[in-house]
């Protein structure tokens, strides 16, 4: 086989607690993704799961993970010097590179996805401002790492904003950015695709879907109409593509295929 | 021009490519897309009468020779599968269903739920080996299960049953015993083992179910042993399957005795779009040496 697709095993280097339910787990291990590729991680007995890499150094890389059910509670349990395993990195990345000025949004555990492009977009010089969605103040994380990076973060609780990220978005779309970015609330970043396309702003989003094999071959992460699995043509996809899926915004499939509609 | 069309049953396939079961093939749009990337027909992922949701992954690994899988059946159930799969007359290319079940009523329900959705044939894997209760691990590759089975499906339904045996042991046997009971065709076969990697950083095996099928390259000669066999003992045509990866492979498995050719595991190292390479490595064989029709090459290893 060309591909030989077995977990390489790594050290929890640290473990960051980032608010009640969100944690970083930094990883001991010279990785070589791109901004928007992601992982199979990898809890030996329990499952593998994905998760976009959070940020990366030249001999340490970070997931960003949001409790939210058996394998991430197993996850959690995890403390510095503990072991798990990972395959990829897998997928398309974010094209960055040749802009100067960016907007960033990133929600929910979305944002994981997202802090690796502003890092790497910092590194390039690139103007970035990058705004957190968060239903509350006590779900805001990573913060303080992006404003030490030299980044403008904005949300709904400071300076006693209380727009929703819909509505904040829209408000900064008007500043002349060169690109969008968006990782998070399926919903959110439909409307943000309508309107990169009505404004003919160029938009990247990260979309998320059921994957279990990452490698394109068991069909679980395939999207309708086209069929294809968004493991391999995605999870970074542009507006355009992303409007060419019809169920975006609409529904995505769970473990056993079946469709399940987002509110 | 050279004739890549085969006829299975009273299927006419425009070449002997069919995508097995289990690889992509969980929506209708991606069966569509598999047809779009040159497959010749295409088998949906096995449906059950209940929802599954399958082993915990990973589902997969490979090493050098092969693959590993247990990805464990997910389905959505055959309720939700009819509502799926409603529209499989629109897709260029036969498109066959592929059920499993534990009693034979299991069958029953799955093909009545789904008989109105336009499926031209159905696939009945006796030989998953790594399903507990399915298959191999449920005691269904015996003679007297394939019979009962074969059986059960031939008095309900008129649609062409292909039986879809495994590589470990008694495949003639199992396959002679469904001829005899009505089987249409013959796939030979399925994954091989189960087989188990081992992580030795942590000890622990990689699959999420600990073992899993064995495919690709490692099981291909296998698998051409098994159809050469098959052939000498079942008149109904054969699907060969396993470890079919460039044209070269397929006119091995053709000249042992297949009339069609599963393509699964490759779908990894050359991408969906390896049926259209196969068929396109096969045509240029075929007319190197001056063959005009596919169906000349098929048991030529026999004459």
């Amino acid at each position: 086989m060309q591909h030989i697709e077995q977990p390489t095993i790594v050290t929890v280097k640290e473990v960051i607690k980032e608010s009640s339910n969100f944690k970083t787990f930094v990883l001991d291990y010279p990785l070589d993704a791109k901004p928007g590729q992601f992982l199979m991680v990898w809890l030996p007995g329990v499952d593998s799961k994905p998760f976009s890499v959070a940020w990366q150094k030249e001999n340490e890389f970070a997931i960003g993970v949001i409790k939210v059910g058996p394998y991430t509670k197993e996850l959690f349990k995890l403390k510095k010097g503990d072991k798990l395993g990972f395959t990829g990195p897998y997928g398309t990345s974010y094209n960055f590179e040749d802009k100067k000025k960016i907007l960033i949004l990133g929600g929910g555990s979305g944002i994981a996805s997202v802090t690796y492009l502003a890092q790497r977009a910092r590194e390039n010089n690139i103007e970035v401002d990058f705004l957190i969605a968060a239903k509350d103040k006590k779900s805001i994380v990573y913060e303080k790492w992006l404003e030490d990076q030299g980044i403008n973060v904005i949300h709904r609780f400071k300076k006693n904003n209380h727009e929703r990220a819909w509505d904040m978005f829209k408000e900064l779309s008007s500043n002349n950015y060169d690109s969008w970015y968006a990782c998070g609330p399926e919903l959110l970043l439909k409307k943000i695709v309508d309107l990169s396309i009505e404004k003919k702003t160029k938009c990247q989003v990260s979309l998320e879907r059921y994957m279990k094999c990452g490698i394109g071959v068991c069909g679980s992460c395939c999207v309708d109409p086209l069929g294809i699995c968004l493991c391999q043509a995605g999870p970074v996809v542009n507006a355009t593509f992303a409007n060419n899926i019809s169920e975006f915004g609409e529904y995505y499939r769970d473990g056993s295929g079946a469709k399940v509609n987002f509110k | 021009m050279i004739n890549l069309e085969i006829k299975i049953n009273n299927l006419k396939l425009k070449n002997p490519t069919i995508l097995a079961s289990g690889i992509l093939g969980v929506s209708s749009a991606s069966l569509n897309n598999v047809v779009r990337n040159g497959a010749g027909a295409v088998v949906t992922k096995s449906i059950s009468k209940e929802p599954r949701k399958g082993h915990p992954s990973p589902i997969i690994a490979t090493y050098e020779e092969g693959m590993l899988n247990a990805v464990g059946y997910p389905n959505q159930g055959s309720i939700k599968a009819s509502q799926e799969f409603s529209n499989v007359a629109d897709i260029e290319a036969p498109v066959i269903l592929s059920i499993i079940g534990q009693k034979e009523d299991d069958f029953k329900a799955v093909y009545n739920e789904l008989k109105n959705c336009n499926f031209k044939a159905i696939e009945v894997p006796l030989s998953c080996p790594h399903t507990p209760g399915y298959g191999t691990m449920g005691g269904q590759h015996t003679p007297e299960m394939a019979t009962k089975i074969t059986k059960t499906l031939k008095e309900i339904t008129d649609l062409p049953i292909w039986i879809k045996l495994s590589p470990n042991e008694n495949l003639v046997e199992v396959g002679k015993a469904a001829e005899a009971a009505g089987a249409d065709a013959i796939v030979a076969g399925n994954t091989m083992g189960p087989g188990m990697i081992i992580d030795i950083d942590t000890y622990k095996p990689v699959l999420g179910f600990g073992m899993g099928g064995v495919s690709g390259p490692a099981l291909r000669p296998i698998a051409v042993r098994c159809v050469f066999d098959l052939y000498k003992a079942v008149k109904v045509p054969i699907i060969g399957c396993g470890g079919v990866t460039t044209g070269r492979d397929l006119i091995e498995m053709m000249m042992a005795g297949a009339t069609g050719i599963g393509v699964g595991t490759a779908v990894l190292d050359r991408s969906v779009n390896v049926f259209s390479q196969i068929m396109k490595e096969t045509e240029e064989w075929l007319k190197e040496n001056d063959f005009k029709k596919i169906e000349d090459i098929i048991g030529l290893t026999h004459k």
